[in-house]
């Protein structure tokens, strides 16, 4: 729309435009009538979907979330899931697994490459750069393909070599020793993150002493040691942590039994305290010593929407989905089973607390079986990875490595060489130098960055379809492809990457807010 | 992928590919410097480990290369055979000189605007000394390549475990040549520095002419060298490197030389900035006069033209032009300057009438259509014969016709009546900001006309059939498909997310609103799921009877998906934008759409050219992805097409080695542009504080 100029007055007589020279409310009859449009939009093709749907004799149901769907799956920790929920879990649990360790390995790798790049040694800076170049300038989908045909080129895996080895690397995959959990692992991670608590505080103890006294404390060193004690004498003494498979009984019963209102009336004003301290916030922050500041339309919507928000939330989970508080009323008993799912989690974990003995991870070297003619790797020893894991791991991770190395190089060169001088200039060694100035500084820089390249790995794999890694959108396509139901296949999709990205970028924030603060 | 371009990852290279500053005092020296370089003995042997590492490990991985690419039982006329198949797939042979047309047009332009734009330095000067380097350097990475390679079996001279150089006997003649080639160009490089070292450094050469050594070297190239060729059908052994194409090659090059000195020779005669204006028109038409007409060879009649429809103007798209142009470019012509109330009262009674009238005399439209259009209508009227002054006259209309381009969805009509009158209200509702003068007026009238011919040509060359004879569902494959995704998908995705940005940045809460939640939609999931969108179930939402073509859908899907990248990196540069700009805008007495479109958002992309190079270079690299969903771009069709040939030549088994010239093809497209890139926002001055 266009907008006119503001009305020009001079100040001793102020003249109010009339209403349809008033820029305000030009700007909200513009914005009113555009959201209109755009609803009315999304409302007839969504009709329009629905019904096309239903002319396919395909109408959109969520159905074969629960029904069996009879495909087998390429890997996974379940390959022939019973239900489309457990394959699409399957494909969730793939793509994890890829993001979170190739997000390891391409932050080690990348900050390799990134501070090879900036050597003083010629040939070491020129690997490094080539590297960079090369991998970056190729499309990941060209590099994931190269990688799956050179390991589909590895020699075939041969009757001939069964038995154990530390390696093998055929046209099967690559299997390497690996450290299988056992039946006590969950009692050794319970253990090791009260070890992490416990390291955190001796941690801040040894820091505090050392700004308090001025001397040498080894803050670093001290944390290392509590936690790697916890490390070793965790792994005799983790079944002490049965102990907690009765307060996770407890739990579980009590979750069992609250009747779901709580549950309701509390998540109901934690959303009515939420928009409070939101609305509440935000007019402290307007507000001077003469008083409220004047609030523009924008703010006042602002309060609209946060006010309305919260109402929504009250209202949702008050009358929310399945049994609400009003079908209670109504005559239902007044206790529920599904209290948001507490009750489940804590009766598994309950069961994995159970006092069990041995070592909680056991070392195995991987081993091939001939079980039938044909000779494969044995599933209970070491790792084997498929050939379509390897392509779009080293292909995400190779990838990913080059915009780090480059954004890890740029931090580095955005400190000032004046922090370096003067670092050295106070005594420092060069070791503290790059450890206790640059690195720090170098590492705010970096973040952002580093964040978004971490999003766009994780979304990256979702290419592992080129070669049929079983992740979360070859899945779908799976069963889009048996079921028809493309449109509930899709929200999956949007629901499951948007939260994937939500976690990390939360993550990543959070970082960046704490390494802001140290600034100050 | 779907990575958000860095200005950081693209901005902030330097040239490095060529060794530090050679020795005024020897190679000694330098080796000290850069390999053995340190504070203490430890440091020093340190870094000589380092250097003996990494020396190792690259000339390991150049090895891997070597042996990879000489190995003998690969066949690398899988891509010279191939080559067409790759590059435009099932085009017909009979037509292919208008795919060398389309090239051929391109390489004018080209040619051209670097004379126009860059005048007589244009693309900067090299030293003779740097030249010389290069050429050196070329020398040796050949001699290396060569040397390198240790795959045959056959008597070795060294054979360690890490890598192994064989006996010259053994050396293919093919090997060898390549050899003496590096030799002579180290040879030739070392002699020019030893002679005229300093010298060299003081005497320029264009880059330019190093572009058209290279042209010569690649015509002589594809003239001369021959490959093996696997057992076919034909019996050869043989083959040109270049069999069909060494001619046009040949041609094109010439034309691209001769355009150069043409358009020097213009820009003398000529007035530099008219040649500017047209030749920016010309670029902005030629991809799609390539596309709809060069390539597509659509049967155009008279018939067409003129129509034979039932009613007049109906069908004839010539009688709409010229109806459109005229009536519409008269309403045009006052809304640019309305300083005369009696023609825009006229304008609007007539406008209002005809849109309140119209939909209560045409069947089968929604309930609600007659009555929003009376409505409109008579408030047109309304406001036409009350309102005082002209440009508010003229913005009531504006509002009017935007009621209309809604309206005149649900009123049956031909698409191109409908395309047309959509257009004419986009631009009556754009006109009032650019006019304001009698000067203005000619030039909005002709963009008007220009707008409604696109329209039309589009629907005329669009509903024409083709003439060309092709096995396949379109005409359009190949690396000339990956080209029109990645040209029509960025071209839509930049005037889209250049207005998401604007609404994201905006005081205006809900287009703020509207335009986050799209832009963070679009960039949390990836990008194979938006094309698998676009093919599968785009469908699905559009009413019965519209169905676009799956490549339209893809770049509509690539141009939705881009446009929120784009949008993050203008916002980028509209956030660098101070508030002062705004403020001098409207000091000016300059509206809001005036300020941000001639002040704020020209500063704004120009602040951001870095990133959206990268943008589009990642876009670029994005293109591949449509194989997956199964369009024949030209990663397809050497993936999976050429590796299943079988006859006349048989290439089962060569997908790794096709893969492996996708890359290179890629990486020469890729790294050439992100370096040109760099050069440009040097010379523009652009990242220096």
């Amino acid at each position: 729309m266009v907008k006119p100029l503001e009305p020009q007055t001079t100040a001793s007589e102020h003249a109010k435009p009339p209403f349809w020279r008033n820029v305000t409310v030009l700007k909200w009859i513009a914005q009113i009538g555009f959201l209109t449009f755009f609803v009315w939009l999304f409302y007839i093709l969504i009709s329009q979907a629905v019904s096309n749907l239903e002319g396919t004799g395909i109408p959109f149901s969520w159905d074969f979330l629960a029904e069996p769907l009879g495909v087998l799956l390429g890997e996974g920790f379940n390959t022939s899931p019973g239900s489309g929920l457990e394959a699409l879990a399957v494909g969730m649990t793939n793509m994890l697994r890829i993001t979170a360790s190739g997000i390891v390995a391409a932050t080690i790798l990348g900050t390799i490459i990134g501070v090879a790049r900036l050597s003083s040694n010629w040939i070491v800076s020129q690997v490094a750069n080539a590297y960079i170049e090369f991998f970056r300038n190729i499309p990941l989908l060209v590099q994931i393909y190269f990688w799956q045909a050179l390991v589909l080129a590895l020699g075939e895996l041969s009757a001939d070599e069964e038995g154990a080895a530390w390696f093998f690397a055929t046209a099967k995959g690559i299997a390497i020793p690996w450290l299988t959990p056992q039946a006590g692992r969950w009692q050794y991670v319970g253990f090791l993150l009260l070890g992490a608590f416990a390291t955190r505080w001796v941690y801040k103890w040894r820091v505090r002493i050392l700004e308090e006294k001025g001397m040498e404390t080894h803050a670093a060193s001290w944390a290392l040691g509590t936690f790697a004690t916890f490390l070793i004498a965790g792994w005799l003494v983790h079944p002490v942590m049965g102990i907690f498979g009765w307060l996770w009984t407890v739990l579980a019963w009590i979750f069992g039994n609250i009747p779901v209102i709580v549950f309701q009336l509390i998540l109901a004003a934690l959303a009515a305290w939420l928009a409070y301290r939101f609305i509440k916030n935000f007019l402290d922050e307007r507000r001077t010593p003469a008083g409220l500041a004047k609030l523009t339309d924008d703010d006042y919507f602002r309060l609209t929407v946060a006010g309305l928000l919260g109402l929504s939330g009250v209202a949702f989970f008050l009358l929310g989905p399945g049994e609400s508080t009003v079908s209670q009323l109504l005559g239902r008993s007044a206790t529920f089973s599904m209290n948001w799912g507490l009750e489940p989690i804590f009766d598994f974990l309950a069961s994995k607390f159970d006092f069990s003995t041995g070592a909680p991870l056991e070392f195995s070297r991987p081993e091939v079986v001939v079980p039938t003619r044909f000779a494969q790797y044995s599933a209970e020893a070491g790792r084997a990875f498929t050939p379509a894991f390897v392509a779009v791991w080293v292909g995400v991770t190779l990838y990913t490595a080059a915009f780090i190395a480059e954004i890890v190089r740029a931090g580095i060169m955005a400190v000032h060489r004046g922090q370096n001088e003067a670092a050295s200039a106070v005594g420092l060694k060069r070791s503290q130098v790059l450890r206790l100035v640059v690195l720090p500084q170098a590492f705010r820089i970096v973040l952002p960055p580093l964040g978004s390249q971490y999003l766009n790995l994780a979304k990256n794999t979702s290419l592992g379809i080129a070669v049929a890694f079983a992740e979360i959108v070859q899945v779908g396509q799976t069963i889009y492809n048996q079921r028809g139901q493309t449109l509930a296949v899709f929200i999956i999709w949007m629901a499951f990457y948007a939260a994937v990205s939500l976690i990390l970028s939360g993550i990543v924030n959070y970082y960046n807010r704490k390494m802001q603060l140290v600034e100050r | 992928m779907t990575d958000q371009p860095q200005g950081l990852v693209h901005g902030v290279i330097e040239e490095l590919e060529l060794p530090p500053e050679p020795p005024p005092h020897g190679p000694k020296v330098w080796i000290q410097e850069n390999l053995l370089s340190g504070d203490t003995p430890l440091a020093r042997a340190f870094n000589g480990v380092l250097s003996f590492v990494f020396g190792l490990l690259a000339l390991n991985m150049l090895q891997f290369l070597t042996s990879y690419i000489f190995d003998p039982t690969r066949r690398w006329s899988a891509v010279t055979f191939n080559m067409k198949l790759m590059m435009v797939q099932a085009f017909p042979q009979a037509d292919l000189f208008r795919m060398w047309l389309s090239v051929g047009i391109f390489f004018v332009l080209v040619a051209m605007s670097i004379v126009v734009w860059g005048g007589g330095g244009a693309g900067g000067r090299l030293s003779w000394f740097s030249v010389a380097k290069l050429v050196r350097n070329v020398g040796v990475f050949f001699m290396l390549l060569t040397i390198m390679h240790g795959a045959s079996a056959a008597a070795k001279l060294v054979d360690l475990p890490l890598f192994s150089i064989d006996s010259p006997a053994d050396w293919s003649s093919g090997r060898l040549l390549i050899f003496l080639i590096g030799l002579a160009l180290f040879g030739a490089g070392f002699l020019f520095l030893r002679q005229y070292g300093p010298l060299a450094k003081e005497r320029s050469v264009p880059v330019l002419s190093l572009f058209v050594a290279g042209m010569v070297i690649i015509t002589v190239v594809i003239w001369v060298i021959e490959l093996p060729v696997p057992e076919g059908q034909f019996g050869e052994t043989i083959a040109p490197i270049a069999r069909t194409t060494t001619w046009p090659w040949t041609i094109l090059f010439i034309v691209a030389i001769a355009s150069y000195f043409l358009a020097r020779l213009l820009v003398q005669v000529l007035d530099v900035a008219r040649l500017k204006r047209v030749l920016v028109i010309l670029w902005v038409f030629s991809y799609p006069v390539i596309i709809m007409v060069i390539q597509r060879k659509p049967i155009l009649e008279w018939g067409d033209l003129l129509g034979g429809g039932p009613t007049p103007f109906q069908e004839s798209a010539l009688g709409l032009f010229i109806l459109f142009s005229v009536v519409g470019g008269a309403v045009i012509w006052w809304l640019a300057w309305s300083n005369n109330v009696m023609i825009g009262r006229g304008i609007a009674v007539a406008l209002g009438v005809a849109l309140g009238a119209t939909p209560w005399f045409v069947e089968s439209v929604p309930a609600w259509t007659p009555f929003l259009a009376g409505l409109a209508g008579i408030g047109l009227i309304a406001g036409g014969l009350l309102i005082p002054d002209g440009i508010e006259i003229a913005r009531v209309i504006g509002l009017a016709l935007g009621v209309m381009a809604l309206l005149v969805w649900f009123v049956p009509m031909l698409f191109i009546v409908r395309s047309l009158l959509i257009a004419f209200a986009m631009v009556a509702i754009a006109t009032p900001s650019f006019g304001g003068s009698p000067e203005t007026r000619t030039r909005v009238v002709g963009a008007w006309v220009i707008v409604a011919l696109l329209v039309v040509a589009t629907f005329v060359l669009g509903e024409a059939e083709t003439a060309l004879e092709f096995q396949s569902t379109t005409f359009l494959g190949g690396f000339n498909l990956s080209i029109l995704i990645a040209i029509s998908g960025l071209t839509l995705s930049f005037p889209l997310g250049a207005v998401l940005a604007l609404a994201r940045t905006s005081t205006m809460p809900i287009f703020r609103l509207i335009a986050t939640g799209y832009i963070e939609l679009v960039r949390s999931v990836p990008m194979i799921t938006w094309l698998f969108f676009g093919s599968v179930m785009l469908p699905v939402f559009l009413p019965e009877g519209i169905a676009f073509d799956e490549i339209v859908r893809v770049v509509a899907v690539v141009a939705i998906f881009n446009a929120a990248y784009v949008a993050e990196t203008v916002r980028g540069g509209l956030q660098s934008i101070g508030k002062g700009q705004y403020e001098a805008g409207s000091a000016m007495g300059l509206s809001t759409v005036q300020s941000t479109s001639l002040i704020i958002l020209p500063q704004a992309i120009r602040a951001v050219i870095p990133a959206l190079v990268g943008a589009i270079i990642v876009s670029f690299k994005d293109t591949s992805l449509v194989a997956i969903i199964g369009l024949a771009d030209v990663l397809f069709i050497a993936k999976s097409f050429v590796p299943s040939q079988s006859s006349p030549h048989n290439f089962l088994g060569t997908q790794p080695q096709m893969l492996f010239f996708i890359a290179l093809f890629y990486w020469v497209f890729t790294f050439s542009f992100s370096r040109l890139s760099m050069r440009y926002e040097k010379s523009i001055g652009l990242g220096e504080h």
